[in-house]
């Protein structure tokens, strides 16, 4: 999404987070990130659009540990996470008047809706 | 029930990267695509 920011067609791009408010300005330098990026520490967002935690063995199931493989073979190293892990992600498209077109609720961590998906949505909802 | 396509999005109103305030009521009138992550690290 960050490298696509100019086809969305005017609509706004909010990055909602779990993390304290006092990590996110580095976070967003960090990532070059162009747009808004949210501090829902409390998780009143994630429930009010029906985020919660999945169960551990999805979460870490063979894709993820797939994934963790490939990390370590480009030399990332693996952190000992500091957030809850568990915790589901998704995607969601809000039209000009405040209805929802387009939802997708996370079931794991690979479990994401593709950049041309959100795209397409975001900019047939009139953005 | 969990809300879906065509309900009212729920307000957000929480404070952003840069500690201002930031509403979704405050843009109405264009589209928002939410991302909601699943943590940091």
């Amino acid at each position: 999404m960050r490298d696509r920011i100019d086809e969305l067609g005017g609509a706004a791009v909010a990055l909602v987070t779990f993390t304290r408010q006092r990590n996110l300005r580095g976070y967003r330098g960090r990532h070059r990130l162009p747009f808004v990026v949210l501090a829902d520490e409390e998780r009143v967002a994630y429930r009010a659009y029906g985020l919660g935690r999945g169960p551990w063995w999805r979460v870490y199931g063979l894709s993820t540990l797939r994934r963790y493989g490939q990390l370590l073979r480009l030399g990332r190293r693996l952190q000992r996470p500091t957030e809850d892990t568990l915790q589901l992600g998704g995607d969601f498209v809000v039209g000009p008047d405040g209805r929802l077109v387009y939802v997708f609720r996370s079931r794991g961590p690979d479990d994401r809706p593709s950049v041309d998906d959100l795209l397409a949505f975001a900019r047939s909802s009139g953005a | 029930m969990p809300v879906d396509v065509g309900d009212a999005a729920p307000e957000i109103d929480l404070p952003d990267h840069a500690g201002r305030r930031w509403r979704l009521s405050d843009h109405r009138g264009r589209a928002v695509v939410l991302i909601f992550h699943r943590h940091l690290a």
